[in-house]
């Protein structure tokens, strides 16, 4: 709101202009962006590529996160409204990273005098007022200079609440006029309320299962398939998530446009799911409901952790549903922390998460991470040449449709052979007053960002 | 004049698991200026006797018989009369002074208080204090005043409780066992003051005790108690130089002077009266009619008589 | 007294280093690798993975990769000769002094506010159900104690909102500024120590009232009013200023779940966030301030007693 990135994207996730007005790949590792020019800053200075570099050279120096992705090497002022950006390697989704609000363009007066980040100058339709370091409590005003239109809102107040139940009673006094996050069985019964509205969107996250491959039988995609038919996802979203949310549908969500469409949501039958297991040789013979081969039952250690609410609920349905078709499954809760050791050490054959798969908009961003041999997410250490081949013939083809191309059939072999089994999207809720007019959801920002259109009718 | 005249007074205390029958049919009178000791062991019923005159038995006592003080009744006596008479009529010298000294009050202020909540200037109440700390002998009574009971011996807290009943010349001093728990020369002390006292002010002493020693230098009248009722009574000459009951030359042979002769044997319980005389199972001399029929107290005069019916005769 | 006084104050700092490091130590014990953890935390985009390298980068900015002992001494050390907390590794190094400086405001602001509650609120109530024993009155205020001690505080504080925030529309739901933000907590926080205080004030009056120095207060002929201030009142208490000074040093070591509830900007809530994010200066700090204010608090109930009960001095 009081910073923009240089790309924007749609509800699609497709790229749209937004301070830059277009931009072409000049060389494998070279861009140029041409900029807005009529675009000011908080502090009434026109936007120019200087503060551009500046922002790109600051954010790569200091995020991590933003120079691993970008891998930035630097950039050039070509003219006041012309920058160049040069990378390491061949990145061709350098523009949807730059999408990122990490790359939110900022003023060099954001900075005090010792070059600490002190207020944020941006050009966005809000601007700094005030924030209290103490309640983290933080407003903003509106910018009357803004280049995209009227801002309708005098100012926001953003405020913590962070326990759900105080926040939903916040919002059923009207001591706030917006907030995210509901306990989701709560949802119903505050949509009811006269004058508020419980809104339900997807966002940019999916509930999946990683999947060991140093633990045996897992290595056998029957097995990996049989696990997938044993889950009921239907079920899961409608009784764990109170349909917020929906059953996984591909790696991505239904309105990404790079998504591949052809995809459908993963069959539930454990029928089949227990004929796979017996052509694998499990078969249950002493009665007692779990499925064996070799005087060993076939035992699932599955372990999520407590970060996210729906994640310990959906695990246990999980198990049971994996114990319906004869799996001894043995769920394990636990704090985040402790769930990284445990994957660090190998000691787990499915751990349930709600991954992130779009925080750069294009699905070069997720999808080496997961399938890659190297991939930064491929904690399961999931090896597969033809597939590492695939995704670095995608991420290095400089034709956008080709590219796509190639990550659909990166993304549709995955599906097939299940490294990671996906489970669902996840949703969020928007619980707002009926006065509160013009919100459009941006499932693109992370987490939650409102339009300057937003507005409050009285 | 007779200044307490008690008649009949029964006390009993409901219990779970009967009635305790604390003192039965007690009768006696007081004159100005008299002592009365009420003397027998633990248990026989002495301190009853003075908290039923003040007034500070627990609420679930029962009370029966007349407390005739100075012509007014004082069982039936308003409650705010009955404040009205205490600390300036009816002062009590307490049994253990250690725990009725509020531990958070100095010493001066102990007594003081009772000037100050009648209205007098602290200053005055102080100077007043001191004076009565002279006069228990607690010297240097500034310093005394400025200290607090913790810091007092077991005789001197003695001396500070009874400062503070003889602080408003009260007509009547009930002292409950004023010598108990102290060593030979507290003892001294303490039976020097109340007969200094006595002196003073002309006041009458009720004085509670099993210290037979203190009785014989302090009384003119001896009760002796027995399981809750008065088993004889007569001037303290002739208490101590002729008892008539079993019972009191028992009491009286036990005396460190006359040879410590213990007395075997136990009184009965107080909820478990026996139906004949209640000393006939420690009788030397008991008769199987001691065993059936309780004796009467064969009263030669209003404060004289035995409760036996093989009385020594004079 | 000076010997006593110096004993005391070798003790308070015994504690505190022995309750920093043994948080200290404890943190790295836990299962998770801080750097990772502070990653997760502090840099957008890696909630869901971290880099070796970012990794590698943390550790190397704060020394994670010192011996555990090496990296505890260095921190104390600062304390010691600097009186330095560290700089958090979360709150893009802000020093660990501000961060408590503006944590702890709040904390005590709210624990005061209970304090007076459970004072003006327990303790003349206990004196009241005292006086009038196994009457009606008493029996319906010790039931009420009975309620506000068996349900959990998050759900009084839930109730509380519920009835005045929502029902009667009196009070803000949440927040930290206003003078209204501030009843619900500390009610809310109150209520518990106000029944325990209620009852205990309760009985040690009933047991002073049936101290032998009631009875001779009573020979002594002062009035029932006059014994109870002056005599009943003070000794009763006694006993209970221990019970408060433990409660206002609990109070005073911020309460995670009202705090949370009621987003009031207290150390319990920069603890457990500190926690969750592995900040470990902030949290050894936080543990140290809240160590030091439980005994300061309890070192100050101790030194009264030497100024209220003249049977105690201290050598």
């Amino acid at each position: 709101m009081v910073t923009e990135p240089l790309v924007g994207a749609t509800q699609e996730f497709v790229l749209t202009p937004k301070l830059a007005t277009s931009w072409n790949q000049t060389s494998p590792t070279t861009w140029e962006f041409k900029l807005r020019d009529d675009v000011k800053f908080h502090n009434g200075q026109p936007m120019t590529a200087n503060e551009v570099k500046f922002t790109l050279d600051r954010t790569c120096k200091l995020n991590a996160a933003s120079r691993e992705m970008a891998d930035y090497k630097s950039s050039r002022v070509i003219d006041d409204h012309t920058i160049e950006v040069t990378t390491n390697t061949n990145i061709p989704i350098l523009p949807a990273i730059l999408h990122y609000s990490n790359f939110g363009i900022i003023h060099p007066d954001s900075l005090n005098a010792q070059g600490n980040f002190s207020i944020p100058v941006g050009t966005g339709p809000m601007m700094y007022d005030s924030f209290d370091q103490q309640t983290r409590v933080f407003t903003v005003k509106k910018n009357p200079d803004y280049w995209a239109g009227t801002v309708k809102l005098d100012g926001v107040v953003f405020s913590s609440v962070p326990d759900h139940n105080s926040r939903t009673l916040a919002i059923e006094k009207g001591d706030i006029d917006f907030t995210v996050d509901l306990p989701y069985n709560e949802a119903e019964r505050i949509d009811a309320l006269p004058g508020i509205t419980v809104e339900k969107y997807l966002t940019p996250r999916v509930y999946v299962l990683y999947v060991n491959f140093d633990r045996a039988p897992l290595q056998d995609i029957r097995l990996r398939q049989a696990l997938s038919l044993a889950i009921n996802r239907t079920d899961i979203v409608n009784h764990v998530l109170y349909g917020i949310g929906q059953p996984a549908k591909g790696f991505f969500l239904p309105s990404m446009s790079f998504g591949n469409k052809n995809l459908e949501q993963l069959p539930y039958d454990p029928v089949k799911a227990k004929a796979l297991l017996a052509e694998m040789g499990y078969k249950d013979t002493n009665g007692d409901g779990i499925v064996e081969k070799d005087g060993q039952p076939l035992t699932i250690n599955l372990i999520t952790a407590t970060n996210r609410p729906a994640l310990s609920p959906m695990a246990e349905t999980i198990g049971s549903d994996l114990k319906a078709i004869g799996i001894q499954s043995k769920v394990e809760v636990m704090a985040s922390a402790a769930g990284n050791d445990r994957v660090s050490a190998g000691t787990y054959d499915l751990n349930l998460v709600a991954n992130n798969i779009a925080m750069v908009p294009d699905p070069g961003y997720i999808l080496p991470k997961w399938f890659k041999s190297t991939g930064d997410t491929n904690k399961g250490h999931y090896k597969n040449a033809t597939l590492d081949a695939q995704i670095d013939d995608a991420m290095h083809t400089v034709d956008d449709k080709e590219r796509l191309a190639k990550w659909n059939k990166v993304e549709a072999d995955a599906y097939d052979l299940l490294p990671i089994i996906p489970v669902a999207d996840y949703g969020v809720l928007i619980v707002k007053k009926d006065t509160v007019q013009g919100y459009k959801f941006d499932p693109t920002a992370h987490d939650y960002a409102l339009d300057y259109e937003i507005t409050i009718t009285e | 004049m007779t200044l307490l005249s008690i008649h009949d007074l029964n006390v009993r205390f409901p219990t779970g698991e009967g009635t305790v029958h604390a003192s039965r049919d007690v009768s006696f009178s007081m004159e100005s200026g008299e002592v009365l000791g009420l003397v027998g062991e633990t248990g026989s019923g002495k301190s009853v006797i003075g908290q039923a005159i003040i007034r500070l038995l627990p609420s679930n006592a029962n009370i029966t018989g007349t407390i005739a003080f100075n012509g007014q009744e004082l069982t039936t006596l308003k409650d705010d009369a009955m404040h009205a008479l205490r600390g300036r009529s009816i002062s009590l010298v307490p049994q253990n002074p250690s725990g009725s000294l509020d531990p958070l009050l100095r010493n001066g202020m102990q007594i003081g208080e009772i000037f100050i909540e009648r209205g007098t200037a602290k200053n005055t109440a102080w100077e007043k204090a001191c004076d009565l700390l002279v006069t228990v002998g607690l010297i240097p009574s500034e310093q005394i005043a400025k200290e607090y009971p913790h810091e007092l011996s077991g005789g001197m807290r003695q001396r500070l409780t009874t400062s503070i009943a003889i602080a408003e010349n009260s007509r009547l001093i009930i002292a409950d066992e004023p010598t108990k728990g102290l060593d030979f020369h507290a003892r001294e002390t303490t039976a020097r003051v109340l007969s200094e006292i006595k002196k003073r002010d002309n006041a009458s002493l009720l004085l509670i005790t099993h210290d037979l020693y203190l009785a014989e230098h302090l009384c003119d009248w001896i009760a002796v108690l027995y399981a809750g009722e008065i088993v004889e009574i007569g001037p303290a000459g002739q208490i101590f130089n002729t008892p008539r009951h079993p019972y009191t030359q028992a009491l009286i042979r036990a005396m460190p002077k006359n040879g410590l002769v213990p007395l075997d044997g136990q009184s009965p319980s107080l909820m478990a009266i026996p139906e004949g005389c209640c000393f006939a199972d420690r009788c030397s001399c008991h008769s199987e009619r001691c065993s059936k029929e309780h004796p009467d107290l064969i009263q030669e005069s209003l404060n004289g008589g035995v409760r036996c019916h093989h009385p020594f005769s004079s | 007294m000076h010997y006593y006084l110096i004993k005391r104050l070798g003790f308070l700092v015994l504690t505190i280093i022995a309750a920093s490091a043994l948080a200290f130590f404890m943190l790295h014990a836990v299962p998770g690798e801080t750097a990772e953890n502070v990653a997760r935390h502090t840099i957008v985009g890696m909630e869901d993975s971290v880099s070796a390298e970012v990794a590698q980068e943390i550790s190397s900015k704060y020394n994670l990769n010192d011996p555990i002992w090496i990296q505890y001494t260095n921190w104390l050390s600062g304390l010691i000769f600097r009186g330095d907390l560290g700089s958090s590794y979360v709150y893009k190094d802000t020093s660990v002094m501000t961060l408590i400086s503006l944590a702890l405001g709040p904390t005590i602001i709210l624990a005061i506010a209970s304090m007076l509650i459970v004072i003006v609120v327990g303790i003349p109530l206990g004196m009241y159900c005292a006086v009038h024993e196994n009457r009606p009155s008493d029996l319906i205020i010790r039931g009420a104690t009975i309620l506000s001690i068996s349900f959990p505080s998050f759900w009084l504080a839930l109730m509380l909102i519920l009835v005045f925030s929502l029902m009667l529309n009196l009070l803000p739901v949440a927040g930290y500024g206003s003078p209204a933000n501030i009843v619900l907590p500390a009610v809310a926080l109150a209520l518990h120590p106000t029944a325990v205080v209620l009852r205990i004030v309760r009985t040690s009056m009933l047991e002073t009232l049936g101290q032998q120095y009631i009875t001779f207060a009573i020979a002594k002929g002062l009035s029932f009013g006059h014994i109870l201030w002056n005599h009943a009142i003070k000794n009763a208490l006694i006993p209970v200023l221990t019970l408060l000074g433990v409660y206002f040093g609990h109070l005073l070591a911020g309460t995670v779940i009202i705090e949370n509830i009621f987003a009031w900007p207290g150390i319990g809530n920069l603890l457990i966030s500190s926690v969750d994010a592995r900040d470990i200066p902030v949290v050894t700090s936080c543990i140290v301030v809240i160590v030091a204010m439980f005994l300061i608090v309890n070192f100050v109930v101790d030194i009264s007693y030497h100024f209220i009960d003249p049977r105690i001095r201290y050598e």
